[in-house]
């Protein structure tokens, strides 16, 4: 049950083990010269995601532009036994899309799938639009804005994350606290399964018949198969849209004016959370937003809807904060105040990048109710090891992202963030709550899934897995902790009869 | 000690008495009762054994027996929709999870809440009106109707149009397996995506998979004022046409009812409508200055229909009636059709062609449309004709990329179609999903799609 992040922080990657020239030109034979990438050197960019604590470089890396191309090459690894795994814009916090083999120290082919970026129809009358999963996730929102629409899910890598990659993390963001997370607006799947069969999830009416397999395959991290087509909800954009800005001079105010606003059954679009390192980081930083410098914490609540009765929200809102000890409340004056305020947010993990080389992101859930405690907790925790510690998080679901700041190149701070990082998540997970609000279980926290599962529950998760992915060719070592190496899963897990 | 009939059974001899006398021997004489009549009927038996588990433990130890003795179960909860799927190819016991009815925990500034199986929706609801929070589903059917029922069979009612189905509000669940071991998915916090998210493939299995025993949902604030706003078209004609139309350029506006209802004449309940024209109903939850915007703006748009806003004591007479009407006993057919909601106007017409005189319904903002008929309905259709016709009407919805969904019928109509119509491609995979949780097909034998 050990996170052992630290024993793969600088793992000696494999380079024994390369592709078969030959089987390296039928991939370019199914995907072309310039969709294959084989080359140790320009593997490099691939052997890790934006959390760069975890490394494996790809035995190769394709580019398919079409289903067919997927699912060719689905089929030809899946006939070699090759493992392989999907990439979009490679944004993921949990390394997801880590070429991982399914032994220790093998590699994986990584299926690139940015090439299939397009919106392939957009439907009004049924306020949905179907798209390619490498698309840009913003892309989709642009698209559909003229017409009084935008897809809701908005992770602050929205400028470069791929719906692809969203569908596969079940990626939420700041939004999601009014508009659900990404698997409340996905409507159907085009998936090529991990043995190159294409098939389509849900998608029809608004009822599909049978088992909801759609509902599982969101946020399955990719051990299930590849998505190649997704049917998306479209959101009204509201009419009007009101972003206070609260700071307040103690940490616990700010977290008790949360839990207020919540009780008090208001509904912000978003409620977040900033607290002083973060202030001072994004301040210095080109994402400066204005927060106050001297704010122990400042919440963003942003209230939307229809034009009606939006002000008489935002004064309660407001209220709330000053009676929990807000020193100021603001609301953004004009459109380009509030893009700033929500630029110092979203940039906030960039602008942290001031304040050591690595980051360490945290992605634990608590109840709300629990949130003065358990912040009271981290950064106690941070203070034991003596650690950069910050938080930046969506306070309104009770979504922490606890920030540990350290250099990799000092193997004694390396090991007080690891220690650091699992007494963290022994905290939320005491205190009710996740191991993972929004960033995916991936690779990084697959330890740490025993603190929440027990083995019934988790063997009853690899069941489900095998259905997919029988073979385990697909994605392995992510989501959930294997019980046995992948390949020997061919019989599949007979759980009932274990 | 297990019995050599009970090591290789043949369900039909299997004395009820002997599965009766095992169950309250293990568990006592309150845990099983031999019912007859039509509480808890299942597939027009006459008689059956039903064992209400009152710890998740009991139901993990019944499931247990069951198991080792491979009697076939029937998961239920008050039993409200055990008439609902393909006739279950075998059956000796029916578990209902009825008094297995705590609350296990509620923290109202949370907004989020732990129930088990058996617990009322509607109690669960009135608890936590009392801090103005509610689980925003309201099915169709019997008020005893129970939380991990609704879950288990996906019901949803006209507050979809705006809150969407219980997919949507269930954040964690714990399940008892066909052999009686226990897992969970999910959590009690209101976002979370560690693990597989396995609470979307327990909703609308209709206990096949697994039972459940415990569900943590998502709560939302109560709104603090409601109102509702009827429509009926000024050309009598074309009421159909006007009318879904309308709901199109509703849906695609400003305008956001909590439910937006298609009803059609022909309606059972003393409804307050015009019992001889179609209207399209729209229901306003929220502020009061927030509702009177919206209504100002569906009246600008609907300006070419005739409207009026209920009054309270009428919106509320309707809403309770339209909940109870849909699921009375007098409808001897109730289908539910489902196409893409800009579909609504074809499948509508497309429906009363095949079939007139139907009571129709929907879920106008979903593309969701109900079909109800009382006993009688099709008789003047030639017997073989009547199985015929449903098809088409299949056939019809599947062309509009949806399908039709049999809630009740008549036996004679059962017997020739499949009550949930083609699943498609997907069907392998949900015969393995199928395979792995319940390889000896304990759970409700052949009830579900494909053969499940």
């Amino acid at each position: 049950m050990a996170a052992n992040f630290f024993r793969r922080l600088n793992p000696a990657i494999v380079m024994t083990e390369k592709l078969d020239a030959k089987l390296i030109a039928e991939l370019r034979e199914i995907l072309g010269n310039d969709a294959v990438i084989a080359d140790d050197a320009e593997l490099l960019v691939y052997e890790c995601d934006a959390m760069t604590t975890h490394k494996s470089r790809p035995l190769a890396v394709v580019f398919p532009r079409t289903t067919e191309h997927v699912s060719r090459t689905v089929k030809l690894l899946h006939k070699h036994g090759i493992p392989f795994g999907p990439r979009g814009a490679g944004t993921g916090l949990s390394s997801g899309a880590v070429a991982l083999g399914c032994e220790k120290g093998e590699r994986a082919v990584t299926i690139e799938m940015a090439r299939m970026n397009r919106v392939l129809e957009v439907d009004y009358a049924n306020r949905r639009a179907i798209v390619q999963p490498g698309l840009i996730n913003v892309r989709l929102s642009q698209a559909v804005a003229a017409r009084g629409y935008h897809y809701a899910p908005d992770p602050s890598s929205q400028t470069s994350c791929t719906i692809g990659g969203n569908v596969a993390e079940n990626a939420g963001g700041p939004h999601c606290l009014k508009y659900g997370a990404t698997t409340n607006h996905i409507l159907g799947l085009e998936v090529v399964l991990p043995t190159g069969e294409v098939i389509n999830l849900g998608g029809a009416g608004a009822d599909g018949i049978g088992y909801d397999l759609l509902g599982a395959f969101v946020g399955s991290e990719g051990t299930m198969g590849i998505t190649t087509k997704v049917t998306v909800r479209l959101t009204r954009t509201p009419q009007m849209v009101i972003t206070l800005l609260a700071d307040f001079l103690d940490l616990n105010d700010a977290s008790r004016a949360v839990s207020a606003i919540i009780a008090a059954g208001l509904l912000p679009a978003a409620l977040e959370m900033i607290d002083k390192v973060v202030i001072k980081a994004v301040e210095d930083s080109i994402y400066a937003a204005g927060y106050p410098r001297d704010a122990a914490a400042c919440l963003i609540v942003e209230l939307d809807g229809l034009r009606a009765g939006l002000e008489t929200q935002a004064k309660q809102a407001a209220e709330i904060c000053y009676q929990n000890g807000a020193r100021s409340v603001r609301a953004a004056s004009d459109e380009t105040e509030r893009k700033k305020l929500w630029a110092g947010r979203k940039g906030a993990f960039g602008a942290l990048g001031r304040v050591s080389p690595d980051l360490f992101v945290q992605d634990a859930v608590v109840p709300r109710t629990k949130l003065p405690e358990v912040l009271a907790g981290i950064y106690a925790v941070g203070a034991k090891y003596n650690i950069r510690l910050s938080t930046v998080f969506h306070a309104g679901d009770g979504n922490l992202h606890p920030n540990l700041n350290f250099d990799g190149r000092d193997p004694d701070e390396v090991e007080r963030v690891h220690k650091a990082s699992k007494e963290i998540m022994k905290l939320c997970v005491d205190a009710g709550g996740s191991i993972s609000g929004e960033h995916g279980v991936g690779l990084d926290k697959i330890d740490y899934m025993p603190m929440i599962f027990d083995q019934n529950s988790l063997e009853t998760m690899l069941a489900v897995k095998d259905v997919f992915n029988p073979l385990g060719l697909c994605n392995p070592g992510k989501a959930v902790p294997a019980q046995k190496m992948c390949r020997e899963h061919k019989k599949g897990f007979d759980f009932a009869n274990a | 000690m297990e019995t050599p009939q009970a090591t290789s059974p043949n369900p039909y001899t299997i004395p009820l008495d002997k599965i009766l006398h095992r169950l309250r021997e293990m568990f006592g004489e309150d845990r099983a009762q031999l019912l007859r009549g039509a509480e808890f009927r299942v597939a027009g038996e006459t008689e059956r054994v039903v064992a209400f588990p009152q710890q998740r433990e009991e139901l993990s130890e019944m499931l247990e027996l069951a198991h080792r003795e491979r009697w076939r179960v029937i998961p239920a909860g008050a039993g409200t929709w055990l008439e609902m799927g393909n006739k279950p190819t075998q059956m000796h016991l029916v578990i209902s999870t009825a008094r297995l009815n705590r609350v296990v925990e509620y923290e109202p500034a949370d907004l989020t809440g732990t129930v088990e199986a058996g617990c009322s929706l509607t109690e669960f609801n009135q608890l936590t009106a009392k801090h103005r929070q509610f689980i925003p589903l309201d099915p169709f059917g019997d008020p005893r109707l129970t939380i991990g029922g609704t879950i288990a069979t996906a019901s949803s009612g006209p507050l979809r149009c705006a809150y969407g189905t219980p997919r949507d509000w269930l954040v964690g669940i714990t399940v008892v397996h066909a052999d009686g071991k226990i897992s969970k998915a999910g959590g009690k916090v209101v976002k979370n995506v560690a693990g597989y998210d396995l609470c979307k493939l327990y909703t609308g299995s209709y206990g096949t998979l697994a039972m459940i025993a415990e569900m943590s949902f998502k709560l939302r604030a109560l709104p603090a004022s409601e109102k509702t706003m009827v429509f009926y078209a000024d050309d009598q004609k074309n009421e159909i046409e006007l009318l879904s139309t309308l709901a199109v350029a509703l849906s695609d506006s400003d305008v956001q009812p909590a439910a937006m209802e298609f009803v059609s004449p022909g309606h059972n309940a003393s409804l307050p409508l015009d019992p001889h024209r179609h209207a399209l109903v729209l229901r306003f939850l929220n502020e009061p200055e927030t509702i009177n915007a919206q209504i100002d703006d569906a009246t600008r748009i609907g300006g070419y229909c005739q409207r009026s806003v209920l009054s309270e004591a009428d919106a509320a007479r309707f809403w309770t009636a339209y909940h109870e009407s849909e699921t009375a006993d007098d409808w001897a057919y109730s289908f539910r059709l489902s196409a893409l909601p800009a579909e609504l106007p074809g499948l509508v017409a497309d429906l009363t062609q095949v079939l007139p005189d139907t009571h129709v319904r929907a879920h106008a903002g979903n593309g969701v449309v109900r079909v109800l008929a009382p006993l009688g309905w099709l008789d003047n259709f030639k017997t073989k004709e009547r199985a015929r016709k449903v098809a088409e009407v299949r056939r019809a919805a599947q062309a509009r990329g949806g399908q039709l969904l049999i809630l009740r019928a008549t036996p004679e109509l059962t017997a020739q179609l499949d009550v949930w119509g083609e699943v498609g491609p997907t069907a392998n995979l949900m015969r393995a999903l199928k395979d792995k949780y319940d390889p000896q097909s304990q759970l409700n034998p052949g009830r579900f799609v494909a053969g499940i």
